[in-house]
């Protein structure tokens, strides 16, 4: 298992698609910083700058996380990641010669978890990075909002909830692969679902429905939608805790368990 | 001699189509195996079986004396080239052996190196496998199955785009593993001109049944230059053909003489038969390659 472990750490530090999100990271928080060099002319005929200081937290350093972009482009690495070996063969390679084909997707599970675990100190890091320069450079005030303590411990939960979301939509990306072996579905699947278009669209047929058959008018999906729960962040309505964990793991757990039955019953061709 | 790859009726079915049917293969241990079928015979499915990368409808399959649920650890020493040779395209030939290394779990750092010195693609350096010929990868795929020195190497038409020069090589290099390392090869081809000069014993498939299983030797007797006869007096038709000028004879029990070295007489004999008064009831020629004795054993047809 370590070994097909290593094997895959090895081609996914070389895998391209590995390297999209910092770069997007580095362009978003550039575009950021641009936008808030902006000045304005106020009315007593003086020039400033729009924002004068610049306030930031912890749930702002994680933001990330929670609004579906780590998840985008983690969707994007694993699709392009764990489609490579099929497309070029050498997955015949690695079946034909491992213990038991179920460390394959396991290894891709782990993959996924570090590549997300990456991605997580990476957006900490670009995002402090031009904090730094905005203070530095653009002479901003800086401004660290501590989180209160009553909050710190419910804050603490929602990251590991995400964390473990995260692992729940790699895992099913893996279940996707493991079944169809398209590059293609994975990048739009991850897309998506990452962007809470799905989430939408159940939205739409929860109106049909309300409308046309008169059911679930008393239902709030978005309690139900793992995405939109994230999104939405851990202070409001719609998330709970224990039903972002309990939709996470029935995301993940049955996903997990199926791609590893499918890798060691389906044909590698 | 332990056989280290067995089948028992293995069959594959996918839907209606039967690709494999109730095969049972013997292969010892250290022999170079050649599965000899037609395209489409049944080959490849069998190899992707007993490779672990399709599992059967029904039978099994035994490697090292283990089933495939018991194989573990043991599939390691297992090498493969099936159909078509898996790489990473965007990296070059030392970058993909040292991923199939690392998944052995070989850490000597010139196994990559040595590897690729062994199928002659040194000369490449660091090109990357997607700018290789049909040959090179066809090269690079042979070295990812010899990875690790494993103890049975299964080719699926290993010698698919190689030149002329390439071909010898790996018959050359098929022939010193098996002989150095005691490696045991199962090569399918359907170039069977090329198979007979290095398989040590034959497997002939035909429409996924196994047809016949023999050593080279046996082969080697079966595909001689020979003509069966059978007459209504074996003795005086023994005579006969002494005086015509034949060498090497046998006459079985039941009358049937086989005389090899004459195939092209056979118009002498039948007539020489005749004039002794001996009643000529049954005459087969056999012209002798490989391929002839094959397309007999198949059908000229394949059915």
């Amino acid at each position: 298992m370590i070994r097909v472990l290593k094997t895959d750490i090895f081609r996914a530090v070389r895998t391209k698609m590995f390297y999209v999100f910092p770069i997007f990271m580095v362009l978003f928080q550039v575009a950021e910083f641009l936008l808030q060099a902006v000045k304005i002319e106020t009315e007593t005929g003086e020039t400033r700058p729009i924002l004068n200081e610049f306030i930031f937290s912890a749930p702002d350093l994680f933001s990330r996380l929670g609004d579906g972009m780590i998840m985008l482009f983690l969707g994007l690495f694993l699709a392009a990641f764990c489609n490579d070996e099929s497309k070029n063969g050498f997955c015949k390679n690695v079946a034909g010669r491992v213990a038991d084909r179920a460390y394959m997707p396991v290894s891709k599970m782990i993959v996924g978890t570090l590549a997300l675990f990456a991605y997580i100190v990476e957006a900490i890091v670009i995002r402090t990075g031009f904090v730094a320069m905005q203070f530095a450079f653009a002479g901003k005030k800086l401004v660290w909002t501590a989180l209160p303590d009553a909050d710190k411990k419910g804050f603490i939960t929602f990251l590991v909830l995400c964390i473990i979301g995260h692992i729940a939509f790699a895992a099913f990306l893996v279940l996707s692969h493991e079944l169809l072996h398209s590059r293609a579905f994975g990048m739009v699947f991850a897309f998506l679902f990452s962007t809470a278009m799905l989430d939408q669209l159940l939205f739409m047929l929860q109106e049909i429905l309300k409308s046309q058959l008169g059911i679930l008018k008393d239902v709030e999906l978005g309690k139900y939608l793992m995405v939109t729960m994230m999104s939405e962040g851990w202070k409001s309505p719609l998330y709970s805790s224990g039903r972002l964990f309990l939709i996470a793991m029935i995301i993940g757990i049955p996903s997990a368990v199926a791609a590893i039955a499918v890798a060691r019953k389906k044909d590698v061709s | 001699m332990d056989n280290i790859v067995e089948t028992f009726g293995l069959t594959k079915k996918y839907r209606e189509k039967t690709a494999l049917d109730k095969v049972s293969i013997h292969v010892p241990q250290g022999e170079i195996y050649g599965l000899v079928g037609r395209n489409g015979a049944g080959k490849t499915t069998f190899m992707k079986i007993i490779c672990g990368l399709s599992a059967q409808t029904s039978g099994e399959y035994t490697m090292f004396g283990k089933n495939a649920e018991e194989l573990g650890l043991f599939s390691q020493r297992r090498g493969l080239l099936i159909e078509n040779p898996g790489f990473y395209g965007n990296f070059d030939a030392k970058t993909n052996l040292a991923i199939m290394c690392s998944l052995l779990g070989i850490r000597d750092k010139a196994e990559p190196e040595r590897l690729v010195k062994l199928v002659g693609l040194e000369a490449a350096g660091k090109k990357k496998i997607k700018h290789y010929s049909l040959g090179m990868k066809q090269r690079l795929g042979i070295a990812l199955a010899l990875a690790g020195n494993p103890d049975v190497v299964v080719l699926d038409e290993p010698i698919n785009g190689l030149d002329p020069q390439g071909i010898v090589e790996m018959r050359e290099l098929i022939r010193r593993m098996n002989k150095d390392l005691g490696t045991t090869f199962i090569i399918s081809s359907h170039i069977l001109d090329e198979l007979s000069r290095i398989s040590t014993r034959y497997g002939f498939i035909n429409n996924g049944q196994l047809v016949e299983e023999c050593s080279a030797s046996e082969l080697l007797e079966k595909c001689e230059e020979k003509i069966e006869i059978v007459t209504d007096n074996a003795s005086a038709a023994a005579a006969i053909l002494e005086k015509l000028g034949a060498e090497k004879m046998n006459v079985s029990e039941d009358g049937r003489i086989t005389v090899y070295g004459m195939a092209e007489r056979a118009g002498d004999i039948s007539l020489a038969l005749a004039a002794e008064g001996v009643t000529l009831l049954e005459m087969e020629r056999n012209t002798g390659s490989v391929e002839n004795y094959y397309l007999n054993l198949v059908g000229k047809e394949g059915k």
